[in-house]
């Protein structure tokens, strides 16, 4: 166990830059996701820590040891990859005991790590069988368990939930979160599910090419997004956005009717995108957005409702099945403090 | 209950035929196959049959028929006492010869060969590309053309004549088809375990033999397969750098078949390459699965 730093680091391919200058501080027993779309530089920002890659720019370091140039074994790191990473010709005890064989463990304590973790994570009645014969939840928790076995300062964890079904996801996912919790091990999860990244999260660092949009906890991150994409990308559904402007007092204006929401007179004039979560739609009889219901998605506990307005396809969040009709007519509005305004050109948040 | 009774009983439908098995496509499918397979087993008919015939018989001129008095005598002729070299002792010197060359030189080829492919996959090395290029060239070098440098550098060696000169002959052949084999294979192979196995502390060796060897079954076979075959096979390297004592078996075949003075005993001749092709058809029937399941991994993803 121990904390992680990250300084300036950043990663060039030839002429792509795929990491601008990444800082990061992980205390001790944090869990931090990064999460971002394909491609933002999550899992190369993964393998610098884990030294499969070295960084161009930039240090890393562990505890007290730098070890931006340091071999990946001799680091003190374990990984859990997305495919599982089990070696095929090998049985789950023989995986789990693998990185203690290498680093020369005495036989007799191998066994130990091995029956500890194993019953940890209740894969003992597996242990002489081969990867093939495991389901994927069970070759999941035999990766989990061979980084496990060698007690790690640092856990990684490269999308490991994606190749499960959902059912099993939101189940590992929860089991994750335990064991974080019992072995207070640091921990960086990559993901692009933001669902994963608000739920396991301590912390969350969102990328977006090769840039850190924001580092945050993640009800911070979901009420008060520092800019467009970060606001885009966190919460299901998607949050609702539309072209808005600024007058000369600094009120934001919807459609020629005030939001009562109030940014910097600075901005006078500007083009804004205004942005609330579906939850916080509320239907009221004087509402000053008309709106006409075209889809219900109901989900069982909630229901999405998309309704047109004038300035485009708005989604609703309503408890239970919604008691509403294709084709309803209602009125919407909304508290000016769940306003979320974003510069259209620069696309940062410009309200408190 | 009720309901689902008279739902069945309003909506039978009459039963489709299920439609023959043995359509004309089928027919013409089968007789080209049997045709091939026919024009293929032909031959190995012809060569057995005619091994087992006394030489009367086969002078009478019909190769295709059966034997009247069968015999074992010409196979104990080729295998013991034809005159081949400068004693009467059939093949059998020769057939050891064969095997003291084709063994070493398929299991260095090999093990080179994965170890070539291993280090052109999983590190990045510079000029990986060029040195592969440059292995891959010595695939398409014809044997023609390396003879004379051969047979100086075996010559300088104090390896000519021999059966370890063979090998290496062989040997340095067989690492550009085995890098070959071993790099498209293993450019598939897992990114994720290779790096899985680095975090976990598995040196360059370790992860090799542990890891990747093990998972190359398929392609280990296709190898050794090819390279046995070829070596085995082979003549021109074989009468160009070896003596009496250590002709490889085609070699020593050649002589007993073109050089046997007085009658030609074609007999033991059928016998004699029967027992030369032997060992690669026992090969091929032992691992012939393999080999299409190794090919088809190497080509699909190399």
């Amino acid at each position: 166990m121990a904390a992680l730093t990250i300084q300036n680091v950043s990663k060039q391919f030839g002429a792509t830059k795929v990491l601008h200058q990444i800082s990061l501080d992980l205390a001790d027993g944090e869990f931090l996701v990064l999460v971002g779309p394909s491609g933002c530089g999550k899992s190369t920002l993964m393998n610098i820590v884990a030294g499969l890659e070295e960084p161009s720019t930039g240090q890393v370091t562990l505890g007290a040891r730098d070890i931006t140039y340091l071999p990946p074994d001799e680091r003190d790191v374990a990984m859990v990859f997305q495919s599982y990473a089990l070696y095929p010709n090998m049985t789950v005890a023989q995986n789990i005991a693998f990185p203690l064989e290498m680093r020369k463990v005495p036989k007799a304590d191998r066994v130990a790590a091995v029956k500890k973790v194993s019953g940890m994570l209740q894969i003992d009645h597996l242990l002489d069988r081969k990867p093939r014969a495991l389901s994927g939840g069970q070759r999941q928790r035999v990766a989990i368990g061979r980084a496990l076995a060698r007690s790690p300062s640092l856990f990684l964890f490269d999308e490991p939930l994606s190749n499960l079904d959902a059912k099993l996801r939101v189940d590992m996912r929860a089991e994750l979160k335990k064991l974080h919790m019992r072995t207070g091990v640091t921990t960086i999860y990559v993901t692009h599910d933001q669902v994963e990244a608000m739920t396991l999260g301590t912390r969350i660092a969102v990328l977006k090419d090769g840039l850190i949009q924001q580092l945050a906890t993640p009800m911070e991150l979901y009420e008060r997004p520092s800019n467009l994409f970060v606001a885009e990308f966190i919460g299901s559904p998607s949050i609702n956005t539309a072209d808005a402007t600024v007058d000369a007092s600094g009120t934001v204006v919807l459609n020629g009717v005030s939001t009562g929401v109030t940014i910097d007179t600075a901005h006078a004039g500007k083009p804004v995108i205004f942005g609330i979560r579906p939850e916080d739609l509320i239907v009221v009889d004087d509402g000053a957005i008309d709106a006409t219901v075209t889809l219900l998605e109901p989900t069982g506990a909630e229901s999405y409702i998309l309704v047109d307005t004038a300035f485009g396809e708005f989604t609703l969040r309503m408890p239970g099945p919604g008691d509403f009709n294709l084709g309803d007519r209602m009125k919407l509005s909304f508290a000016p403090s769940k306003v979320h305004v974003f510069d259209k050109a620069t696309q940062l948040r410009l309200n408190t | 209950m009720s309901s689902v009774t008279t739902a069945t009983a309003t909506t039978a439908v009459p039963p489709s035929k299920k439609p023959s098995t043995l359509t004309l496509d089928r027919v013409w499918l089968y007789a080209i196959l049997l045709l091939f397979a026919f024009l293929f087993l032909m031959p190995i008919y012809v060569m057995v049959i005619n091994s087992i015939k006394p030489l009367d018989e086969i002078r009478a001129g019909n190769l295709v028929a059966l034997p009247l008095a069968p015999t074992l005598e010409p196979w104990v002729q080729a295998w013991s006492q034809a005159q081949i070299g400068v004693q009467a002792t059939g093949l059998k010197p020769y057939f050891l010869n064969s095997f003291l060359m084709v063994i070493p030189a398929v299991l260095i080829s090999t093990a080179l060969g994965a170890l070539n492919g291993y280090v052109l996959t999983q590190f990045k090395i510079k000029g990986g590309t060029l040195i592969f290029g440059l292995v891959l060239f010595s695939v398409f070098i014809p044997f023609q053309i390396v003879l004379i440098p051969m047979a100086k550098l075996l010559g300088e060696l104090g390896m000519a004549g021999t059966v370890k000169g063979l090998i290496l002959v062989h040997t340095i052949y067989g690492i550009g088809f085995g890098t070959l084999f071993f790099r498209n294979f293993y450019a598939a192979f897992p990114q994720e375990l290779v790096k899985s196995a680095r975090m976990d502390g598995a040196g360059f060796f370790v992860l090799f033999w542990r890891l990747m060897l093990p998972a190359s079954l398929p392609i280990v076979v296709v190898n050794i397969i090819w390279q046995f075959t070829n070596i085995w096979n082979d003549f021109l390297f074989g009468a160009s750098f070896s003596d009496y004592s250590s002709y490889p078996l085609t070699v020593a075949l050649n002589n007993l078949v073109s050089s046997s003075t007085g009658v030609k005993e074609y007999n033991v001749h059928f016998a004699g390459a029967f027992i030369a092709a032997l060992p690669t058809l026992i090969v091929y029937i032992v691992s012939g699965k393999y080999f299409v399941r190794g090919l088809m991994a190497g080509s699909v993803k190399g």
